[in-house]
């Protein structure tokens, strides 16, 4: 069993969000949310987040860019982003890849995949600290 | 004697189909005209029994006189063969069968299906005060048919006399005698190739007082014929060139069609993806814990899931909507609307709705009765969208409002509303697919914004405009214009047909075509000399193959063409193989018959092509006559090939210089390449949504390569100046524009042209410079041109600003609308802008990646 890790959810659609907060709380998470890349870049310094999961599509400024910004900054270098998206194209896949995500997901997902691979990757890089 | 005899009375038949080609009719004259003349000289000299010294000197000169008039008719039809502007032809024509004819006063009458009748179309010889009465007197067909029936025929044309004084039209010789009498005409019908009545020219006053003998009638003929030939290719050409515009369009439209679908391919995925998430994730969860989870928890899971459901739903419909619009859309189910009639209805329909939710619907129109034409379906949806989306936005107790009218040009739907609004930097995005007021507040709101795209694409599809724009203190309001069809299909301004751009490609084989025609040959063969000047090859050609054309290749001096380049003579060699002395070149093109004519073209000595024609339509080998003929036309030939060649290199140096020019502004200038020709790429795609014809479309992509050449003459301190500059150094800067214009004078820039550049800096309230211009008074190209400085201006950065972003580059235009850019322009402009926002934020980003971010809330490293 892991450690309680802290977990950002970044998605301007509510009931998704909703439902990842409630599972990751269930998992023994703390979890925060974000409407939208901005959102996301403001509760970055307050709430450190191990994990950020990332959707793409967004208001204002995307996942992309987001995860970008998150990348550039060196206190984030460990930190986990999971993109989520429901565009999955090739090009996007590669986009996120170059700016630093550590996991696709197409939406919509499996739930239980996705918590296992969020546990999994919170796992081996705390093997590797 | 008797030979030429026969062939006057077989000339009559072929004369009279009007349909010869040029060195047959030439011939034809020249016999017509040497046997008439022989006859009659051998009658004078039974009856006068005069010298033969004297009458050979009367031969050669009158010879001479014919000779000179054949080369006039010549040389007036090359040119009226080449001329492609329908007034300029027709004023060509009257003139040239006025001159020829001898005569002081011609008309041209045209066949007109308005007014079924010919009316006057050009004049030659007559005041203003004549042209008006004669643009008035219409010609009915009942008046044509007496003109041209049979009792007045002289010749092929006919002799109109208001009181028939004669019995035997057939004495030549009587007629010639005649004297012309006061309200006579000749009229001379124009048929073109097909046999068409087009309409006929109608000529009086013969300069010497006497009605013209048949041999000056048979020039006119002649000429008539070529003019209504003339007038037959230029009307082909103006429909050409119309089609051509038509096809172009439709091209874009299938191309941007095809963007559309790319993209709507990925932005639907995205679409029905965003609610099966939450489905398939709520369900999972719902039954991974059948047990543990609470009845209220289990429903609320419910409802997300019946929510996301009604919303794909919603998805799917829009979607095959969408597809019908672009897939099935029956074409031409346009007919007369009644607006005002389909807005009552809609607001009727909508008027249970409005009460449930205590939102007042008003209908406002001015008329009882509004027509366009258009398809009714598509407009009923188009108000349905609008309507639906202005409900969507609208809180309990607002209002919405829809008005109907007519502007004059356009019918105005307005369709207002007391919600939300639209924030101001996404008025041009809403038309997106799939775009939605952002942000939670609006996720309350259900479908996914493609009610919008589908009013745009509407109102497109009947080449309107639409546009969204906030009301105080709350509210949208949505736009449409749409046009009355007749008004912006008119045909383009008649001043501008007459700048259309030369073509040398086409210019060269239509002459070719000309040569072939005139010698009646089915090859001809116009060769040129290699930039090596060792060899000679293929310019232009008819009736060889493709694989001829590209590789032909023949050494000076080699082959018969070869020989002609060298020596400068005409070759006519009967039977090429029985010629021994003339070795044929392996490269040569090949010949099918054995009979060749080669002429070369001089000019001051030098040979500067050569033109070689066989294979004589009759199949008999080429004579002394096609000689003639072709060496006839030999210098005509030089000069066209010399000005096309001069037309090519001046094009390559046009090419040249305009890259220095563009190197030279370059230096200096904080210009990010990439976003100018972005902004380049903006203005002349408003240009052509404003539907500017194709050759304005050329000058105003022309203007936007050099209209800021000018800057490079303006000091550096100033352009880099930061804050406002005083008088004097406005002065100075606003001097750039004529600049420009001396800078561009080596170029010949075009009248319209030089005042596109002129006036882009001119503002609509006649603040600007040079001229102060306002309104109207300012061309479209130059207010495009204004605008598409400005946005360049703005997206580049300073050396002491950033470049403004996209948004408040936006922004900052739609503050001077009125002011500094007309409005309707702008409308315009802006819409293209916004379709490449993406690129140009992208490019922006490339261009200086460190000022990406500059609003601090964003700087990572401030975090």
């Amino acid at each position: 069993m892991i450690d309680s890790a802290r977990i950002l959810i970044v998605d301007d659609e509510k009931p998704i969000a909703t439902l990842l907060a409630q599972t990751f709380e269930q998992e023994g998470h703390k979890v925060a949310s974000a409407e939208d890349g901005i959102d996301c870049m403001n509760k970055m310094s307050s709430f450190r987040p191990d994990v950020v999961i990332m959707d793409i599509m967004m208001p204002k400024l995307d996942g992309v860019d987001t995860t970008k910004l998150i990348r550039r900054n060196k206190n984030y270098s460990s930190t986990i982003i999971v993109a989520l998206s429901a565009k999955a194209d090739e090009q996007t896949r590669q986009q996120m890849k170059e700016a630093g995500a550590n996991l696709f997901m197409r939406k919509p997902f499996a739930i239980a995949k996705l918590v296992g691979r969020v546990a999994h990757m919170l796992e081996s890089r705390s093997g590797s600290r | 004697m008797v030979y030429t005899a026969t062939l006057i009375s077989g000339a009559r038949p072929l004369l009279a189909s009007l349909s010869f080609t040029l060195p047959q009719a030439l011939l034809l004259m020249a016999a017509a005209g040497v046997g008439v003349w022989c006859w009659t000289v051998w009658r004078r000299r039974q009856l006068a029994g005069a010298t033969d010294l004297v009458h050979q000197k009367e031969v050669s000169r009158q010879l001479r006189h014919r000779n000179r008039v054949l080369e006039r008719i010549l040389a007036v039809s090359t040119r009226l063969n080449t001329t492609r502007n329908m007034g300029e032809l027709r004023l060509r024509i009257v003139e040239a069968a006025r001159d020829i004819g001898g005569f002081r006063h011609c008309v041209m009458y045209l066949w007109s299906a308005e007014t079924k009748a010919f009316e006057a179309r050009a004049f030659a010889g007559y005041d203003e005060l004549a042209k008006n009465r004669l643009a008035e007197d219409l010609v009915g067909m009942a008046r044509y048919r007496e003109i041209c029936s049979a009792r007045y025929r002289y010749s092929n044309c006919f002799l109109v006399t208001p009181e028939l004084e004669w019995n035997d039209p057939e004495d030549n010789d009587e007629h010639r005698a005649r004297v012309w009498q006061e309200g006579q005409i000749l009229a001379a019908p124009l048929i073109n190739s097909s046999g068409e009545e087009l309409g006929f020219l109608s000529l009086e006053g013969p300069g010497d007082g006497q009605v013209p003998d048949v041999v000056d009638i048979r020039q006119l003929e002649f000429l008539v014929s070529q003019a209504a030939t003339a007038m037959e290719s230029a009307e082909v050409y103006e429909r050409l060139a119309r089609n051509n515009a038509d096809l172009q369009v439709a091209s874009e439209k299938l191309n941007s069609l095809n963007d559309m679908k790319n993209n709507f391919v990925a932005n639907v995925s995205h679409e029905l993806r965003t609610p099966l998430t939450s489905i398939s994730a709520y369900s999972e969860l719902l039954q991974q814990n059948p047990g543990s989870m609470s009845d209220a928890v289990r429903d609320e899971f419910l409802n997300v899931i019946h929510t996301e459901s009604q919303k794909l739903t919603g998805v799917i419909n829009d979607i095959l909507e969408l597809s019908s619009m672009e897939n099935g859309r029956p074409q031409g189910n346009q007919s007369e609307v009644d607006l005002v009639q389909l807005a009552q209805r809609l607001a009727d329909s909508w008027k249970s709705r409005a009460q449930e939710r205590n939102i007042e619907l008003e209908l406002v129109a001015d008329l009882d009765s509004i027509q366009v034409y258009a398809d009714g379906i598509l407009l009923q949806q188009l108000l349905g969208h609008l309507l639906g989306n202005a409900f969507k936005f609208t809180e309990t107790g607002g209002r919405v409002t829809l008005t109907v009218q007519e502007t004059g040009t356009a019918v105005k739907l307005v369709v207002e509303d007391t919600g939300i609004g639209i924030p101001e930097d996404q008025l041009v995005d809403v038309f997106d697919r799939f775009y939605q007021v952002d942000g939670s507040a609006t996720r309350k709101h259900n479908g996914q914004g493609v009610g919008l795209a589908i009013c745009q694409d509407i109102v497109k599809h009947h080449d309107g405009r639409i546009w969204a724009e906030n009301v105080k203190p709350h509210g949208a309001r949505f736009t449409v214009l749409l046009p009355c069809r007749t008004q912006v299909l008119q045909p383009v301004d008649p001043t501008v047909v007459s700048g259309s751009p030369f073509q040398p490609g086409e210019f060269m084989q239509r002459i070719m075509h000309w040569i072939g025609g005139s010698v009646a040959v089915q090859t001809a063969t116009l060769m040129v000399p290699d930039a090596d000047q060792e060899h000679l090859v293929i310019r232009a050609a008819i009736g060889l193959p493709e694989t001829v054309v590209q590789s032909a290749r023949v050494r000076r001096g080699h082959g018969i063409v070869g020989r002609v380049w060298e020596s400068g003579e005409t070759l006519l060699v009967d039977d090429i193989t029985a010629d021994d002395c003339i070795g044929r070149d392996q490269n040569e093109p090949r010949y099918t018959t054995r009979s060749l004519l080669s002429v070369p073209l001089l000019r001051d000595g030098v040979c500067h092509g050569v033109l070689s024609v066989n294979n004589r339509l009759d199949g008999k080998p080429l004579d002394d006559d096609d000689r003639l003929l072709l060496e006839s036309m030999a210098p005509m030939l030089t000069e066209m090939l010399l000005r096309y060649r001069g037309w090519q290199e001046d094009s390559r140096h046009f090419a040249e210089i305009r890259e220095t020019l563009r190197a030279i502004t370059t230096v200096g200038h904080y210009r990010q390449e990439n976003i100018i020709e972005t902004c380049q790429e903006i203005c002349l795609a408003a240009g052509r949504s404003i539907l500017l014809p194709e050759e304005d479309l050329e000058r105003l992509a022309f203007a936007l390569q050099f209209y800021d050449v000018g800057l490079g003459f303006v000091p550096h301190r100033l352009l880099n100046k930061p804050g406002p500059l005083d008088p004097e150094e406005r002065h100075i800067v606003s001097g750039h524009v004529r600049k420009c214009l001396e800078v561009l004078e080596p170029l010949h820039p075009d009248s319209k042209v030089r005042q596109l550049i002129l006036h882009h800096h001119e503002n609509v309230d006649g603040s600007g410079y040079p001229v102060g211009l306002a309104g109207e008074a300012i061309p479209l190209g130059s207010r495009l041109l204004r605008l598409t400085d400005t946005l360049a201006a703005l997206l580049c950065p300073r050396p002491w600003r950033a470049a403004y972003t996209f948004d408040e580059a936006l922004n900052e235009i739609r503050e001077g609308v009125g002011s500094q850019f007309c409005p309707r322009m702008t409308q315009v402009f802006l819409e293209e802008a916004g379709l490449r926002r993406g690129r140009i934020e992208e490019q922006q980003r490339q261009g200086m990646d460190h000022r990406l971010f500059k609003r601090p809330v964003l700087d990572p490293l401030q975090m």
